[in-house]
């Protein structure tokens, strides 16, 4: 059997542990409790009683164990089980570098063996958490783009063969990458520096801060307009109509006023809490365009400014709530690589491009965000235009007649359109959307097909983008068209 | 933007589709045999433990003569049984129904019976590849290949491999992923 250079190159890797003392740094608790009752026994040893300190010590830590209850007794022989479980672990862990990959092999029993191209690191980071760095050990962590954990971690190297490891990972994946043409955007720059760019981040809230660069201001959201869409919010109304009723209800049946408006108090405050959240962060939203790109700044009580990460936009979603329908406004939500992983609330307020916005606003705005990456701009121009679904020769291709059985609201409006650029799905009727996702942003195709879609020739196409609030998916479109988009991207 | 004035386009031409990848006609390289096997002894586990479980009231009933009717002792019993069975039955034609297929550009995946779904993963989009084996899979000398891209809704897991095929995959993967990188 003849070898293939890859093969080849992977039989002579030189495979080394982490530092031996890592495993340790686990288990720092159980040591805390060792540490604790042995300091004890030792301090008190030394200051009253005579004869041998040392059997002394021994006896007062016997003793603790002796007297202790039955759960401590078990944890000892759990915590020695614990150790060796560790340590084993520690023992059958490897990590090698190649020439164009890093390589772990790990696992008790099931086996691991992980493969991450050089190529596709973006930074390499040291990380010293507080009982390592006692011992002078430090964590390399290795990232891929936007993984939800880190690709690799090597739990724990010395210090100084930490810096080393890092330093001379850089530049091989430097070299790796030297090959391609350089990418535009911060990733690149990641990896020549992360602590660096990390401060220069362009995704990094800034303080509000002066800038000798000259912004002009594209839309400001009203205050009048923000109430207005808050108001219109389905939510909301529904949530006080079923007050309302209640609170009749339980009147007309009991006659104890108080009693029910007081258990229904906390529903109110609830929706006045969530309206007033959205009002304060929405709060004069604004979008500014400067030589450095477009920032977003908002807040009542909180003021933030947002750059507007353009190079790392996977996905857009334009919407509209049914009660914003007459109105011509819409939302705009984004999926950005990496906000996936940061905490809820805030990647939840930071996926918003444009909060309430009109049909011009629109304009002005999404052709300025595609602008720097995709020669789109018209493209993106159309896009209000096509949301309605009602100009009949739009190039949408629309949902086969036989979806309506599954959708009989919104079959009408459900379709998918191609682009030079993108893939335009439409859907939904109540919330009418406009899901927008660029061919060269899909990581993945998966087309499912369910029995009774089966029956009918239809299938859900469903396109993987980065973690995000958009969910890029065709539902119960036509199976053979819906085939010709798999092997897209 | 000069060009903001002019009226948009009515009609976007999209790009040519390649229609090489019909999915209806690809010959899918489907998993090891011996894989069923694994996957017959973790389902048959599964049937004791929860017909065990079925059967505590029955138990309960004989030894320590709890108050359950018995027609409701044997008929949970029977009706674990009836459900197990069926699972059971279904395991070989579900292995089956896995399969996956090296395209020029794309790694295809199929699997599914009843909601069958198959996905194309360009292989410029991966990240990073497992290979994994556990102790039963060991045993069999089998192996699991996953392979990872941006989106934590690519759900590329290929099972019961054999160890060599999954790791000639992994190289021919790792390399193919070179080849055809996509900056995200």
């Amino acid at each position: 059997m003849s070898e293939t250079p890859a093969e080849e190159k992977e039989t002579s890797l030189n495979w080394w542990r982490a530092h031996p003392l890592s495993p340790l740094t686990q288990m720092w608790v159980i040591f805390a409790v060792i540490a604790w009752n042995v300091g004890t026994s030792v301090y008190q040893e030394w200051n009253n009683g005579e004869g041998d300190f040392i059997a002394r010590v021994g006896e007062s830590l016997w003793q603790i164990i002796a007297e202790s209850s039955f759960f401590f007794k078990l944890a000892i022989p759990l915590f020695l089980l614990a150790l060796v479980l560790t340590y084993w672990g520690w023992f059958v862990t490897f990590f090698a570098v190649g020439s164009d990959a890093v390589y772990r092999r790990s696992g008790l029993l099931t086996k691991k063996y992980r493969t991450v191209n050089l190529e596709r690191i973006q930074s390499i980071d040291i990380v010293r958490p507080f009982l390592p760095r006692l011992l002078g050990l430090s964590q390399v962590t290795v990232d891929v783009a936007d993984g939800t954990d880190s690709a690799l971690k090597i739990e724990y190297l010395k210090h100084s063969v930490a810096n080393e490891f890092r330093s001379s990972l850089l530049r091989k994946v430097r070299e790796a990458k030297s090959g391609e043409e350089l990418e535009t955007g911060a990733h690149t720059d990641t990896v020549s520096d992360p602590a660096i760019t990390r401060a220069a981040d362009p995704s990094a809230e800034e303080t509000e801060s002066a800038t000798t660069t000259e912004e002009r201001q594209l839309t400001r959201l009203p205050m009048g307009r923000l109430a207005m869409s808050i108001l219109l919010n389905l939510k909301i109304w529904l949530i006080l109509l079923f007050t309302v009723v209640s609170v009749g209800a339980l009147v007309w049946a009991s006659d104890n006023i108080w009693g029910a408006i007081v258990g229904n108090l906390a529903i109110v405050l609830m929706a006045a809490t969530t309206a007033w959240n959205e009002f304060n962060q929405g709060f004069n939203f604004r979008i500014f365009h400067s030589s450095e790109g477009l920032k977003i700044r908002k807040g009542l009580t909180n003021s933030t400014t947002q750059s507007v990460p353009t190079g790392r936009i996977q996905a857009l979603e334009i919407k509209q709530p049914l009660l914003w329908k007459r109105l011509g406004w819409f939302t705009i939500t984004m999926n950005v690589a990496g906000y996936g992983l940061e905490l809820k609330e805030e990647s939840l307020h930071r996926s918003n491009l444009m909060l309430v916005a009109t049909e011009e606003e629109i304009k002005k705005v999404l052709p300025l965000v595609v602008a720097q990456r995709w020669n789109a701009q018209r493209e993106v121009e159309t896009f209000p235009r096509v949301f309605s679904g009602s100009i009949p020769d739009d190039g949408f291709t629309p949902a086969p007649a036989s979806s309506r059985w599954f959708d009989p609201l919104t079959y009408r409006r459900n379709g998918y359109l191609l682009t030079p650029t993108f893939l335009l799905i439409r859907r939904g009727l109540l919330t009418r959307r406009l899901t927008v996702v660029p061919h060269d942003c899909i990581q993945s195709v998966e087309l499912s097909c369910g029995p009774l879609q089966r029956k009918t020739g239809l299938a859900t196409l469903k396109l993987h983008s980065v973690a995000g609030q958009v969910t890029p998916q065709a539902k119960n479109i036509d199976r053979d068209n819906a085939k010709k988009l798999l092997a897209l991207y | 933007m000069s060009a903001s004035h002019e009226n948009p386009p009515t009609r976007l031409e999209g790009p040519q589709l390649s229609l090489d990848t019909d999915i209806d006609s690809v010959a899918w390289k489907r998993v090891s045999p011996r894989y069923l096997k694994l996957r017959l002894v973790q389902r048959s586990i599964w049937t004791i433990l929860c017909v065990a479980l079925s059967a505590i009231p029955l138990l309960g009933h004989y030894i320590f003569h709890w108050n359950v009717p018995l027609w409701l002792g044997w008929g949970l019993v029977a009706l674990m049984l009836l459900w197990q069975g069926g699972l059971f039955v279904l395991v070989p034609r579900q292995v089956r129904s896995w399969g996956y297929s090296e395209y020029p550009e794309h790694l295809l995946l199929t699997k599914g019976l009843l909601t069958r779904s198959t996905t194309a993963v360009p292989y410029g989009r991966m990240q990073l590849v497992d290979v994994s084996s556990g102790p039963l899979e060991n045993m069999l000398g089998l192996a699991t290949v996953d392979l990872k891209t941006a989106s934590a809704g690519t759900n590329a897991v290929i099972h019961g491999l054999e160890r060599d095929e999954a790791h000639r995959l992994r190289q021919v993967l790792t390399l193919r992923g070179e080849e055809r990188m996509v900056a995200m």
